[in-house]
């Protein structure tokens, strides 16, 4: 028996719903790895350059290769679900690095807090756009983290590597995981 | 008349047809990833997902991963080609007058 109009309807609401939540939960689901291993790095980044004050270029250095690395290995394995996604992958690190870089160079001197802020305020907000146009737990998690590294900048006058290895990578593992209850 | 099939027609198994034709030719999803799209039990899910094998509407392939077994589903062809025709009838049902042009 042929379906009334009414029921093709809601077949057609149903198809575009679960259409529209199994890209969301790919997506997520990819993007909670990497938060995970850039929640851990900048955690770890946070943690030894409060432990080791002389060398942050050094720690910054190892931890970015190690994570780009890793995250290169995370991002094959969802391009079975997303083809392409590793030089996607590449081009938005990249260009995130090559930001932070050529900010260092343009607003030479920064000191080392300073200099701590460009990443997480830049990515923050590249989160809260993509949120805006497309996902809008991004826009949360982006929101979060440029308040929460910013209140750290602001407020933190000691121990300020702990507090930002909490907002920073604080922020990024618990988003991680909040993206994997989707 | 349009009647569409039956066999996808049928609520979780038109969330299943729909969430795998999200994917491209010979990408395959994971059962528990398939399970949190839809929503529904394990059971529910595999027996749904037995009806749509046994059409030749899916492909399941069961591996390890380490020794972690691991299920996965890929619409094929066939599938494909029949969600395509669901859909494209049920847009006539809705539209009855663009069937006679």
């Amino acid at each position: 028996m042929s379906p009334s109009p009414e029921e093709a309807a809601a077949a057609l609401r149903a198809i575009n719903h679960v259409q529209a939540r199994a890209a969301g939960f790919q997506d997520y689901r990819a993007e909670s790895r990497q938060l995970m291993l850039w929640g851990v790095v900048n955690l770890l980044g946070c943690v030894f350059t409060a432990l080791f004050p002389p060398f942050p270029l050094f720690i910054w250095l190892a931890l970015v290769i190690v994570g780009l690395l890793v995250g290169v290995r995370l991002a094959r394995i969802a391009e079975e679900v997303m083809p392409g996604i590793v030089w996607r992958y590449l081009l938005v690190v990249g260009s995130v690095l090559v930001f932070v870089f050529l900010l260092h160079i343009v607003m030479w001197p920064l000191t080392p807090r300073q200099g701590s802020m460009v990443a997480p305020l830049f990515v923050g907000t590249l989160y809260v756009i993509r949120g805006a146009q497309s996902r809008p737990r991004y826009m949360i998690i982006g929101a979060s983290l440029v308040v929460f590294c910013f209140c750290c900048f602001l407020f933190a006058t000691s121990h300020y590597w702990w507090w930002l290895a909490l907002a920073w990578g604080g922020t990024f593992i618990l988003s991680s995981l909040w993206l994997r209850r989707t | 008349m349009q009647t569409p099939d039956d066999l996808i027609h049928q609520p979780v198994r038109l969330k299943i047809m729909a969430a795998l034709n999200t994917l491209s030719n010979n990408q395959w999803l994971e059962f528990v990833s398939l399970r949190a799209i839809v929503d529904t039990t394990d059971g529910n899910l595999g027996a749904h997902l037995g009806t749509l094998e046994g059409a030749d509407y899916v492909r399941i392939k069961k591996d390890f991963v380490g020794k972690k077994p691991r299920t996965r589903v890929c619409l094929s062809a066939k599938g494909r080609e029949a969600f395509a025709h669901y859909v494209a009838t049920l847009h006539a049902i809705l539209a009855p007058q663009n069937i006679d042009t």
